[in-house]
C-alpha cells in the first residue's frame, strides 16, 4: 500500500482526522508524515512550537480537531481484506511480457528478471532513478567496441565533463588540453559532415 | 593514473576490478531454472577452455571449502550460499569468474599494489573472450544490463584494498573516510563485520556504475585511494616525528608476541599482523607483505581447519594459529 500524499513510498502511518464528527482517513509514508508535522509546527506560535517539540500538551486553537495516529501494521481485522485487494491490484501494474516480473516485485527485491525488464519498466526506472545512478545515460564501452571507437558525440561529452572536473580541481593545464581536444574533434566532425553533403550532390 | 607497486610503503595492498555481465538469452537470477545455471557454466567454461582455468562447482564443495574461498576473497557470500553456482579460477588466482551469483558472470581480477589499470586490462581480456562466444545483455541507454539497476552501465566495480594502520592509531580513519563523497564511494572493512575493520584493512570502491566511462571510474577510485594514502602517509610521518622510539617499541613488542605467543585469537592475529605490516614498511623487520598477507588468510577459521586437516575447537584453533605464524616467521 502506497502513501496517499506522494504515492512513491510504502505507507507506514495511518492518520484519522475527526473534524466536526466527520472522519477522514489518510495513509502516509514516514517522510510525508514528517513533512506534515513540520507544516503543522510552522503554523504554531513559538511558544506552542516549543511546547509541541517538548511533548507538552497545549490547548489548540481548534479543540474539535483531533488526530489519532497508529501504526498501519496494527490495523483491525476487518480492514485487512480491503488491504489485500488493493495490494493485488498493485501487483497487476506493469509486468515484463517476457519473464513475468512485475514492477512491484522489483520494488520489493531490487532485482530484475531479464534483460527485457529494462524495456518494460524503462519509464519507471527513469522517472524514479536509483539514488546512486541519478538517471544517467550509459557513457562506457559497448560490446566489442574499444574506447577509441566510441561514438564521437559521446566522446566529446565525456571530454567536456572531464574538462569541467579539471577546472573544478584547478588543473587548468589539463583543462586547456581537453578543450583543444574537444575543438579538434568538433572540427573533424564538421569536416566529415561537409564531405558527406558534397558527396550527396 | 598513478600505477605503482611500492614495496617500501605498501599502504595499497591490492587493486581489484569486477565486471558484472549477463547473457542476453538467459533469464536473470531471480527467474533462473537449474538448467539455466548449467548453460551459464558450460558456455563460460567452453569460452575459457585452453586458458588453464579450474572449474569449482559449489554443489561439489563442502561448506568448509566454500568458507575457505570466501576467506581468501575469491568468492562472495552470495555465491557460497548457492548450490547452482560455480567459480572459474586461473592458475595464479589473479582472475576469478563467479558464475551464477546475482549476475550470470562476475569477472574479477586482483593484482597487488595500486594497479587498477592493469587489473582492468586483465578482467576485460577475459570478458572479451567470453563475449566473443555469446553476446551479453546490452542496451545503448542502460549499458550492460544487470540484475540490479545499481550495477548497470559499465557493470564495473573497481576497488583498492588499503592498510590504514597509522590513521587507526590516531583515531582518524572515520574522519578520512567521511571526507570522501558518500554518493560516489563506498568504504568497508574487509575483515570483521560492519565498520569494525579487523586488521585495519579497508576496501574503497565506486558506487556509481552508470553515466561514467570505465576510464573515469578507474581514475576516480585511483584518485580517492591516492587521497586516503596521502593521509595515511602523513599519519605515519606524524607518529614517527612525535616519538619514533616509542612507535618502534610498540611495533616490535607486538612482533615479539607474534613470534612467541602460545595462543593467538583471530582478532589478536589480525591486530598483530597490522603492526607487523607497519614495522615491515618502516624497515624494522625483514618480512614481506606477501608473507603477512598469506598469514592473514591462513589464520582465518575455515582455512586454519583445512591446514589442520580436522575441526578445531576455539582453543585448539588459537594454538594452531600461533604455531603456523611461528613456523612462517621463524
Amino acid at each position: 500500500m502506497m502513501c496517499d500524499e506522494c504515492g512513491k513510498n510504502p505507507a507506514t502511518v495511518r492518520i484519522i482526522t475527526v473534524t466536526d464528527g466527520a472522519k477522514v482517513e489518510e495513509k502516509l509514508c514516514s517522510e510525508c508524515w514528517r513533512r506534515r508535522n513540520l507544516q503543522v509546527l510552522g503554523q504554531l506560535s513559538p511558544g506552542e512550537m516549543l511546547a509541541k517539540l517538548l511533548g507538552i500538551e497545549v490547548e489548540m486553537d481548534e479543540p474539535e480537531l483531533s488526530v489519532e495516529m497508529e501504526e498501519v501494521e496494527d490495523e483491525p481485522e476487518w480492514e485487512r481484506d480491503w488491504e489485500e485487494e488493493e495490494e493485488e491490484e498493485e501487483e497487476s501494474g506493469p509486468v515484463c511480457p517476457k519473464c513475468g516480473t512485475s514492477y512491484s516485485e522489483f520494488r520489493r527485491t531490487g532485482m530484475l528478471g531479464c534483460a527485457d525488464c529494462y524495456i518494460a519498466f524503462e519509464k519507471l526506472l527513469e522517472d524514479q532513478p536509483h539514488a546512486a545512478q541519478g538517471g544517467a545515460l550509459h557513457m562506457g564501452r559497448a560490446p566489442e567496441q574499444p574506447a577509441e571507437e566510441m561514438d564521437a558525440q559521446r566522446r566529446v561529452d565525456t571530454l567536456r565533463r572531464q574538462m569541467v572536473a579539471a577546472i573544478k580541481m584547478e588543473d587548468f593545464e589539463r583543462a586547456a588540453a581537453l578543450r583543444d581536444e574537444i575543438k579538434a574533434m568538433e572540427l573533424a566532425d564538421i569536416a566529415n559532415e561537409m564531405k558527406g553533403e558534397q558527396g550527396d550532390e | 593514473m598513478n600505477e605503482r607497486v611500492d614495496p617500501m610503503n605498501s599502504i595499497a595492498l591490492s587493486s581489484q576490478v569486477r565486471l558484472a555481465r549477463n547473457f542476453a538469452d538467459i533469464p536473470f537470477s531471480p527467474r533462473m531454472q537449474p538448467a539455466d545455471y548449467e548453460r551459464v557454466i558450460e558456455r563460460t567454461e567452453a569460452a575459457l577452455c585452453g586458458e588453464h582455468y579450474t572449474l569449482k562447482r559449489m554443489a561439489q564443495l563442502r561448506w568448509s571449502a566454500r568458507e575457505c574461498m570466501m576467506e581468501a576473497q575469491l568468492i562472495r557470500p552470495e555465491l557460497a550460499q548457492t548450490d547452482e553456482g560455480a567459480l572459474l579460477l586461473n592458475e595464479d588466482k589473479t582472475v576469478a569468474v563467479m558464475l551464477g551469483e546475482e549476475d550470470h558472470l562476475r569477472v574479477q581480477a586482483v593484482l597487488p599494489g595500486l594497479q587498477l589499470g592493469a587489473a582492468m586490462q586483465l578482467a576485460e581480456r577475459v570478458e572479451h573472450t567470453i563475449e566473443r562466444e555469446r553476446g551479453f545483455a546490452f542496451d545503448r541507454r542502460w549499458g550492460y544490463l544487470t540484475v540490479r539497476p545499481d550495477d548497470a552501465g559499465t557493470g564495473l566495480h573497481a576497488s583498492v584494498t588499503l592498510h590504514l594502520a597509522a590513521l587507526y592509531m590516531l583515531g582518524r580513519v572515520d574522519r578520512v573516510i567521511r571526507a570522501l563523497p558518500k554518493k560516489d564511494f563506498e568504504v568497508r572493512g574487509v575483515y570483521g563485520a560492519g565498520n569494525d575493520a579487523c586488521g585495519q584493512i579497508y576496501q574503497l570502491s565506486n558506487r556509481v556504475t552508470l553515466g561514467r566511462t570505465e576510464e573515469e571510474i578507474l581514475e576516480m577510485v585511483g584518485q580517492a585511494a591516492d587521497e586516503v594514502m596521502k593521509h595515511e602517509r602523513a599519519a605515519r610521518q606524524a607518529l614517527l616525528e612525535n616519538d619514533r622510539l616509542k612507535l618502534e617499541d610498540k611495533l616490535m613488542r607486538s612482533y615479539g608476541i607474534l613470534l612467541h605467543a602460545r595462543l593467538l585469537s583471530l582478532n589478536e592475529l589480525m591486530d598483530r599482523l597490522s603492526s607487523a605490516r607497519l614495522a615491515a614498511d618502516l624497515g624494522l623487520i625483514d618480512v614481506t607483505q606477501a608473507q603477512l598477507s598469506s598469514l592473514m588468510i591462513d589464520g582465518q577459521p575455515a582455512t586454519l581447519e583445512r591446514i589442520a586437516g580436522h575441526r578445531l575447537e576455539q582453543r585448539d584453533g588459537d594454538v594452531m594459529r600461533a604455531q603456523i605464524v611461528q613456523r612462517a616467521l621463524a
